[in-house]
Protein backbone atom coordinates (compact mmCIF):
# COMPACT_ATOMS: atom_id res chain seq x y z
CA UNK A 1 0.00 0.00 0.00
CA UNK A 2 2.87 2.35 0.71
CA UNK A 3 3.85 2.05 -2.95
CA UNK A 4 0.56 3.71 -3.85
CA UNK A 5 2.18 6.93 -2.66
CA UNK A 6 4.79 6.50 -5.37
CA UNK A 7 2.06 5.84 -7.95
CA UNK A 8 0.32 9.03 -6.87
CA UNK A 9 3.63 10.87 -7.11
CA UNK A 10 4.14 9.60 -10.66
CA UNK A 11 0.68 10.80 -11.66
CA UNK A 12 1.41 14.22 -10.20
CA UNK A 13 4.73 14.34 -12.06
CA UNK A 14 2.97 13.58 -15.35
CA UNK A 15 0.32 16.21 -14.62
CA UNK A 16 3.02 18.71 -13.64
CA UNK A 17 4.97 18.05 -16.83
CA UNK A 18 1.83 18.56 -18.90
CA UNK A 19 1.06 21.83 -17.09
CA UNK A 20 4.63 23.00 -17.59
CA UNK A 21 4.58 22.21 -21.32
CA UNK A 22 1.40 24.22 -21.68
CA UNK A 23 2.71 27.20 -19.70
CA UNK A 24 0.49 26.62 -16.67
CA UNK A 25 3.40 27.18 -14.31
CA UNK A 26 1.36 27.75 -11.13
CA UNK A 27 -0.37 24.41 -11.63
CA UNK A 28 2.97 22.75 -12.44
CA UNK A 29 4.48 24.04 -9.17
CA UNK A 30 1.56 22.64 -7.21
CA UNK A 31 1.61 19.20 -8.87
CA UNK A 32 5.40 18.80 -8.67
CA UNK A 33 5.37 19.86 -5.01
CA UNK A 34 2.80 17.22 -4.13
CA UNK A 35 4.84 14.61 -5.98
CA UNK A 36 7.78 15.47 -3.73
CA UNK A 37 5.59 15.43 -0.65
CA UNK A 38 4.23 11.97 -1.50
CA UNK A 39 7.75 10.63 -2.04
CA UNK A 40 8.76 12.08 1.32
CA UNK A 41 5.81 10.35 3.01
CA UNK A 42 6.85 7.10 1.35
CA UNK A 43 10.44 7.42 2.56
CA UNK A 44 9.31 8.34 6.08
CA UNK A 45 6.97 5.33 6.28
CA UNK A 46 9.38 2.79 4.81
CA UNK A 47 12.60 4.01 6.38
CA UNK A 48 11.68 5.71 9.64
CA UNK A 49 8.44 3.99 10.69
CA UNK A 50 6.53 7.25 10.34
CA UNK A 51 2.81 6.73 10.90
CA UNK A 52 0.66 9.68 9.91
CA UNK A 53 1.16 13.40 9.89
CA UNK A 54 -0.63 15.40 12.60
CA UNK A 55 -3.96 16.95 11.60
CA UNK A 56 -2.74 20.39 12.52
CA UNK A 57 -0.11 21.77 10.18
CA UNK A 58 0.68 18.38 8.57
CA UNK A 59 3.03 19.60 5.85
CA UNK A 60 5.37 21.53 8.13
CA UNK A 61 5.40 18.72 10.67
CA UNK A 62 6.11 16.09 8.01
CA UNK A 63 8.84 18.09 6.33
CA UNK A 64 10.57 18.84 9.63
CA UNK A 65 10.44 15.20 10.72
CA UNK A 66 11.81 14.14 7.37
CA UNK A 67 14.62 16.69 7.39
CA UNK A 68 15.73 15.83 10.92
CA UNK A 69 16.02 12.18 10.02
CA UNK A 70 17.41 12.32 6.52
CA UNK A 71 20.20 14.88 7.03
CA UNK A 72 22.16 12.31 9.03
CA UNK A 73 22.46 10.25 5.86
CA UNK A 74 23.41 12.98 3.42
CA UNK A 75 26.52 14.61 2.02
CA UNK A 76 26.96 18.31 2.75
CA UNK A 77 25.82 19.46 -0.69
CA UNK A 78 22.74 17.25 -0.49
CA UNK A 79 21.84 18.74 2.88
CA UNK A 80 21.55 22.17 1.25
CA UNK A 81 18.94 20.87 -1.21
CA UNK A 82 16.91 19.17 1.48
CA UNK A 83 16.94 22.37 3.51
CA UNK A 84 15.38 24.00 0.45
CA UNK A 85 12.14 22.08 1.00
CA UNK A 86 10.65 24.91 3.06
CA UNK A 87 11.21 27.26 0.15
CA UNK A 88 9.60 24.80 -2.26
CA UNK A 89 6.58 24.70 0.04
CA UNK A 90 6.40 28.49 0.19
CA UNK A 91 6.57 28.57 -3.59
CA UNK A 92 3.63 26.14 -3.77
CA UNK A 93 1.61 28.37 -1.42
CA UNK A 94 2.53 31.36 -3.61
CA UNK A 95 1.52 29.48 -6.78
CA UNK A 96 -1.78 28.35 -5.28
CA UNK A 97 -2.94 31.44 -3.40
CA UNK A 98 -1.03 34.56 -4.42
CA UNK A 99 -2.74 37.00 -6.77
CA UNK A 100 0.33 37.07 -9.02
CA UNK A 101 0.62 34.45 -11.73
CA UNK A 102 3.90 32.76 -12.59
CA UNK A 103 3.79 33.40 -16.32
CA UNK A 104 7.47 33.57 -17.21
CA UNK A 105 9.36 30.32 -17.67
CA UNK A 106 12.61 31.84 -16.43
CA UNK A 107 10.90 32.91 -13.20
CA UNK A 108 9.35 29.46 -12.89
CA UNK A 109 12.73 27.79 -13.28
CA UNK A 110 14.50 30.08 -10.81
CA UNK A 111 11.70 30.09 -8.25
CA UNK A 112 10.92 26.42 -8.37
CA UNK A 113 11.97 23.95 -11.05
CA UNK A 114 15.75 23.93 -10.54
CA UNK A 115 15.26 23.45 -6.80
CA UNK A 116 12.67 20.76 -7.46
CA UNK A 117 15.00 18.84 -9.78
CA UNK A 118 17.83 18.90 -7.26
CA UNK A 119 15.65 17.88 -4.31
CA UNK A 120 14.08 15.15 -6.38
CA UNK A 121 17.55 13.85 -7.24
CA UNK A 122 18.39 13.52 -3.53
CA UNK A 123 15.10 11.75 -2.75
CA UNK A 124 15.62 9.19 -5.51
CA UNK A 125 18.54 7.76 -3.52
CA UNK A 126 16.05 6.55 -0.93
CA UNK A 127 13.44 5.09 -3.26
CA UNK A 128 14.03 1.53 -4.43
CA UNK A 129 14.19 1.06 -8.19
CA UNK A 130 11.56 -1.19 -9.76
CA UNK B 1 11.91 34.54 17.88
CA UNK B 2 14.28 32.70 20.15
CA UNK B 3 17.50 34.56 21.05
CA UNK B 4 19.65 31.43 21.08
CA UNK B 5 18.36 30.37 17.69
CA UNK B 6 18.72 33.79 16.09
CA UNK B 7 22.29 33.98 17.42
CA UNK B 8 23.05 30.64 15.76
CA UNK B 9 21.44 31.75 12.48
CA UNK B 10 23.46 34.97 12.56
CA UNK B 11 26.67 33.06 13.25
CA UNK B 12 25.88 30.82 10.28
CA UNK B 13 25.28 33.83 8.03
CA UNK B 14 28.46 35.56 9.15
CA UNK B 15 30.48 32.41 8.39
CA UNK B 16 28.96 32.23 4.91
CA UNK B 17 29.87 35.87 4.36
CA UNK B 18 33.44 35.26 5.50
CA UNK B 19 33.97 33.19 2.38
CA UNK B 20 31.47 34.99 0.12
CA UNK B 21 31.68 38.63 1.30
CA UNK B 22 29.63 40.14 -1.51
CA UNK B 23 26.77 37.70 -1.11
CA UNK B 24 23.50 39.28 -0.07
CA UNK B 25 22.14 36.91 2.55
CA UNK B 26 19.67 37.49 5.35
CA UNK B 27 16.90 35.75 7.26
CA UNK B 28 13.30 36.22 8.32
CA UNK B 29 11.30 34.41 10.96
CA UNK B 30 7.93 33.05 9.92
CA UNK B 31 5.67 33.00 12.97
CA UNK B 32 3.11 30.93 11.08
CA UNK B 33 5.47 27.98 10.52
CA UNK B 34 7.98 28.69 13.29
CA UNK B 35 10.72 28.44 10.69
CA UNK B 36 13.63 30.74 9.90
CA UNK B 37 13.83 31.52 6.19
CA UNK B 38 17.48 32.10 5.30
CA UNK B 39 17.64 33.60 1.82
CA UNK B 40 20.26 34.88 -0.58
CA UNK B 41 20.12 36.39 -4.04
CA UNK B 42 22.88 34.67 -6.02
CA UNK B 43 21.41 32.06 -8.35
CA UNK B 44 24.82 31.26 -9.81
CA UNK B 45 26.20 30.17 -6.45
CA UNK B 46 23.09 28.15 -5.64
CA UNK B 47 22.71 26.41 -8.98
CA UNK B 48 26.22 26.27 -10.46
CA UNK B 49 28.79 26.32 -7.67
CA UNK B 50 29.22 22.92 -6.06
CA UNK B 51 31.88 24.23 -3.66
CA UNK B 52 29.35 26.74 -2.32
CA UNK B 53 26.85 23.97 -1.61
CA UNK B 54 29.46 21.84 0.16
CA UNK B 55 30.67 24.78 2.23
CA UNK B 56 27.17 25.87 3.25
CA UNK B 57 26.09 22.29 4.03
CA UNK B 58 29.10 21.83 6.29
CA UNK B 59 28.28 25.06 8.14
CA UNK B 60 24.68 23.93 8.56
CA UNK B 61 25.91 20.74 10.14
CA UNK B 62 28.44 22.35 12.48
CA UNK B 63 26.56 25.48 13.52
CA UNK B 64 22.87 24.59 13.26
CA UNK B 65 22.21 20.83 13.37
CA UNK B 66 24.89 20.15 15.99
CA UNK B 67 23.14 22.75 18.16
CA UNK B 68 19.79 21.08 17.57
CA UNK B 69 18.44 23.79 15.30
CA UNK B 70 16.48 22.29 12.41
CA UNK B 71 13.65 24.81 11.99
CA UNK B 72 15.02 26.71 9.04
CA UNK B 73 15.15 26.64 5.27
CA UNK B 74 17.88 27.95 3.03
CA UNK B 75 18.28 28.91 -0.59
CA UNK B 76 18.27 31.36 -3.47
CA UNK B 77 15.17 33.55 -3.37
CA UNK B 78 14.15 34.72 -6.82
CA UNK B 79 11.38 37.00 -5.55
CA UNK B 80 13.85 38.75 -3.22
CA UNK B 81 16.25 39.08 -6.12
CA UNK B 82 13.56 40.72 -8.24
CA UNK B 83 12.47 42.94 -5.35
CA UNK B 84 16.02 44.18 -4.74
CA UNK B 85 16.65 44.67 -8.44
CA UNK B 86 13.36 46.40 -9.13
CA UNK B 87 14.62 49.96 -8.70
CA UNK B 88 17.16 49.46 -11.46
CA UNK B 89 15.26 50.22 -14.63
CA UNK B 90 17.39 49.41 -17.62
CA UNK B 91 16.91 50.18 -21.24
CA UNK B 92 18.80 49.85 -24.50
CA UNK B 93 19.33 52.80 -26.79
CA UNK B 94 20.57 51.85 -30.24
CA UNK B 95 22.99 54.50 -31.42
CA UNK B 96 26.54 54.13 -32.67
CA UNK B 97 27.04 51.92 -29.72
CA UNK B 98 24.37 50.41 -27.57
CA UNK B 99 23.91 51.95 -24.19
CA UNK B 100 22.47 50.57 -21.04
CA UNK B 101 21.05 52.98 -18.55
CA UNK B 102 20.51 51.99 -14.97
CA UNK B 103 18.16 54.32 -13.23
CA UNK B 104 17.24 54.48 -9.57
CA UNK B 105 14.56 57.10 -10.23
CA UNK B 106 16.82 60.08 -9.64
CA UNK B 107 20.05 59.49 -11.53
CA UNK B 108 21.18 57.42 -14.48
CA UNK B 109 24.30 55.37 -14.90
CA UNK B 110 25.37 54.65 -18.44
CA UNK B 111 27.16 51.56 -19.73
CA UNK B 112 28.30 50.83 -23.25
CA UNK B 113 28.11 47.42 -24.80
CA UNK B 114 29.00 45.92 -28.14
CA UNK B 115 26.43 43.17 -28.07
CA UNK B 116 23.60 43.40 -30.62
CA UNK B 117 21.31 41.32 -28.49
CA UNK B 118 18.99 42.86 -25.97
CA UNK B 119 20.69 43.50 -22.68
CA UNK B 120 19.70 41.47 -19.71
CA UNK B 121 20.36 42.08 -16.07
CA UNK B 122 22.59 39.03 -16.09
CA UNK B 123 24.86 40.77 -18.62
CA UNK B 124 25.32 43.60 -16.18
CA UNK B 125 25.98 41.10 -13.44
CA UNK B 126 28.79 39.59 -15.47
CA UNK B 127 30.17 43.07 -16.05
CA UNK B 128 30.20 43.88 -12.36
CA UNK B 129 31.76 40.55 -11.58
CA UNK B 130 34.56 41.09 -14.03
CA UNK B 131 35.34 44.68 -13.11
CA UNK B 132 34.89 44.43 -9.36
CA UNK B 133 35.82 40.81 -8.85
CA UNK B 134 32.49 40.41 -7.12
CA UNK B 135 30.44 37.29 -6.85
CA UNK B 136 27.19 39.15 -6.92
CA UNK B 137 25.60 42.04 -8.73
CA UNK B 138 22.55 42.20 -6.53
CA UNK B 139 23.21 45.37 -4.59
CA UNK B 140 20.35 46.41 -2.32
CA UNK B 141 18.87 49.86 -2.52
CA UNK B 142 20.55 52.49 -0.43
CA UNK B 143 22.56 55.64 -0.84
CA UNK B 144 25.88 53.96 -0.07
CA UNK B 145 25.34 51.29 -2.65
CA UNK B 146 24.26 53.82 -5.21
CA UNK B 147 27.47 55.77 -4.64
CA UNK B 148 29.36 52.57 -5.28
CA UNK B 149 27.59 52.29 -8.64
CA UNK B 150 28.29 55.91 -9.50
CA UNK B 151 31.94 55.47 -8.72
CA UNK B 152 32.15 52.62 -11.20
CA UNK B 153 30.24 54.65 -13.75
CA UNK B 154 32.65 57.57 -13.47
CA UNK B 155 35.66 55.36 -13.99
CA UNK B 156 34.39 53.96 -17.24
CA UNK B 157 32.54 56.99 -18.56
CA UNK B 158 35.88 58.78 -18.88
CA UNK B 159 37.72 56.00 -20.59
CA UNK B 160 36.13 54.70 -23.76
CA UNK B 161 38.66 51.90 -24.17
CA UNK B 162 37.79 50.42 -20.83
CA UNK B 163 34.05 50.55 -21.29
CA UNK B 164 32.02 47.44 -21.02
CA UNK B 165 32.38 44.72 -23.59
CA UNK B 166 29.50 42.48 -22.69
Amino acid sequence: MKKNLLKKAEKNIKTGAWAEENGFFDAAVSRFYYALYQKILYILKTRYSFDTAPIEDPHNATLQTFEQNIVKELEHDEIVWIKNLGKIKRCRVYADYNEDIISDKNDYNLMFKINYNNISGVLEKFIPKE
Amino acid sequence: MNKRKTALIETFISKVKEKYPSLIIDYEFCSETGEYDIWHTDSRLQFEDHDFLKYVGKLMQEILFDNNLFEFCFGYDHLKFKELSSSYNYDVIVNEVETVLINDGTKEIEFYITNDDSVKLTDLKLFYNRINKLNNFNIPNGSDNFLFNLEQSNIYANNQDERLVA
